[in-house]
């Protein structure tokens, strides 16, 4: 009896840490989005925040565009990063650990750090720009243009998508497609049959770990093509330019709760072909090498 | 029988350009004689005298590193008591417990900056470093949580209690018997504690006031003017330092496998 009461009295703490700094900020958010602050001091209920953001049109013509941008970059994450997993996979073992670690080595740079390299690269006066002018294409830049926000994008989270794959085809019994082969299936078969369905966690994890931050960020369209406001762009500005640092917006207050809940029901969804295990066993592998 | 892969190697050697060039040409003009950023002038190493005269990058620099070696240490504790408690739970708790834990691992990073600077705002606790701390500390807790708590699931329990009847004290028993199971799980997580600190930029940027800058955040408000090319030799710095330690971390050892 004691020894039970002493084993939940140890839990306490724990319990304590979780609820204030995990459980009790998600509700703070949902708080600024109903609660306005009073002038005297007090809070007021009020409908206003959510209203305005989802219906304002320039805050749904933001969503509609973050999640055009990140649908863009994840698709090409896994287009150019299915094919590095996959030849990855078949270097001889003597050298595919160091190229692994050549592959995710520039994740160590800082993320701000890779953005800025990116931007300098693409610059009027940068060096795309000066191939731009030899090859004769006038002021040619690619800063400001679409382009740019999707090669951000893939620039920083292409070693997300790789990582993944690349895990579930080590995990893969090659003896499985050589069997497919020899019963004969063309290489497209193994691919649909074989190749597909077994990496398939790995897909499903890479595609989470790259549409999340590209659909929530604003630091890539803020320094590649500031005309963009996306959904990370607005919240950023509600909380950063216009509110005060001790001031809660309460439209971003709302519109962060609106991001959120796209976050959960894509959580969800795609949960139901990975898990949150996984997504963190590749977020480690990227680490500690 | 050695094959060659014309087209493969081609497709990842593309794959490392893409990937490597942006650094390439940011470590390049790092060297570069005057502040431009596209025609290399000449050779000279003035911009990394500037770097340590420039006291903004130096003190954030400082400032990142103070907040990843407390955060991380700070959440390797917490993280660790954590694995052991979650650990010795029934399933059902167990997994309701891990789930909530989990939640920053698994937010986006703005979400989870903004709703703990809410929560500063609204118990009006002024944002530096005490605020930036207690974030860093938050998001790292989840990740020493899920590489220690493996190996309490593994902990031999009969062992510690053989040392209890041998006469140690609970506190020595911990120390001498079960810390050392727990090792390679707490230096993983204090590890990759300290690395995800020192690369965050989201959530200090939401949580940090303007008197306790962390790298990040000062080289992100740098490029919103003309960025001065001693940001350049500080990344070449930074890129420099990782590539010789993962190079030697990585090389040699035969046989072993990595343990965090």
């Amino acid at each position: 009896m004691k020894n039970k009461l002493n084993k939940a009295l140890r839990a306490v703490p724990l319990y304590v840490w979780v609820i204030l700094f995990t459980v009790i900020p998600l509700f703070m958010i949902v708080f600024y989005a109903f609660f306005k602050v009073q002038d005297g001091g007090g809070y007021e209920f009020t409908m206003e925040f959510i209203q305005k953001s989802v219906t304002n049109g320039d805050y749904i013509h933001s969503f509609l565009i973050s999640v055009k941008y990140a649908a863009v970059s994840t698709v090409v994450c896994l287009i150019v990063g299915y094919p590095v997993a996959y030849f990855l996979n078949q270097i001889s073992e003597r050298i595919r650990d160091f190229i692994m670690v050549l592959f995710l080595l520039p994740m160590w740079m800082n993320f701000i750090i890779r953005t800025y390299a990116m931007r300098s690269l693409m610059e009027k006066n940068g060096l795309l720009g000066f191939l731009w002018d030899f090859l004769g294409i006038k002021g040619g830049t690619l800063i400001g243009t679409e382009a740019a926000i999707i090669i951000g994008m893939v620039y920083n989270f292409l070693p997300f998508m790789i990582l993944p794959i690349y895990t579930s085809l080590t995990k893969m019994d090659r003896g499985l497609i050589e069997a497919a082969q020899d019963l004969g299936a063309n290489k497209i078969k193994v691919f649909t049959k074989v190749l597909l369905p077994l990496t398939m966690p790995g897909i499903v994890s890479g595609i989470t770990m790259v549409f999340m931050p590209s659909v929530t960020t604003f630091v890539i369209p803020q320094m590649l093509n500031n005309k963009v406001m996306t959904i990370g762009s607005i919240i950023e500005y509600k909380f950063k330019q216009e509110a005060s640092s001790t001031a809660v917006s309460g439209v971003g207050a709302a519109l962060s709760m609106v991001l959120m809940i796209i976050v959960i029901i894509s959580m969800t969804f795609v949960n139901r072909f990975s898990d949150a295990e996984e997504i963190r066993e590749e977020k480690e592998k990227r680490r500690v090498n | 029988m050695k094959k060659h892969h014309p087209f493969r190697n081609l497709y990842l050697g593309l794959t490392l350009l893409f990937l490597y060039a942006p650094i390439a040409v940011l470590i390049v003009f790092s060297f570069n004689a005057d502040a431009n950023r596209s025609v290399f002038t000449g050779f000279s190493l003035k911009w990394y005298e500037k770097l340590f005269e420039s006291d903004a990058l130096i003190q954030s620099l400082v400032n990142s590193l103070i907040v990843a070696v407390l955060s991380s240490i700070i959440a390797t504790i917490i993280g660790t008591y954590g694995a052991l408690i979650i650990g010795k739970m029934r399933a059902k708790y167990r997994n309701m417990t891990i789930n909530i834990i989990n939640i920053p691992m698994i937010n986006a990073e703005i979400v989870t900056g903004l709703s703990l600077m809410m929560l500063f705002v609204f118990l009006s606790i002024p944002l530096g470093f005490g605020t930036l701390l207690i974030a860093h500390v938050m998001f790292n807790v989840p990740y020493v949580i899920m590489s220690v708590l493996p190996k309490v699931k593994q902990l031999n329990n009969s062992t510690y209690e053989a040392a209890l009847d041998l006469g140690a004290t609970p506190g020595y028993a911990f120390r001498k018997v079960v810390l050392p199971d727990l090792m390679p799980g707490v230096i993983s997580g204090l590890l990759m504690s300290f690395t995800m600190s020192l690369d965050d930029f989201i959530i200090s940027y939401f949580t940090t006031g303007p008197g306790f800058p962390t790298l990040s955040v000062t080289i992100n408000s740098m490029t919103k003017k003309k960025v001065p090319l001693s940001v350049n030799a500080l990344s070449a710095l930074m890129f420099v330092i990782v590539f010789v330690v993962l190079l030697i971390a990585n090389l040699p050892k035969k046989g072993e496998k990595k343990n965090g």
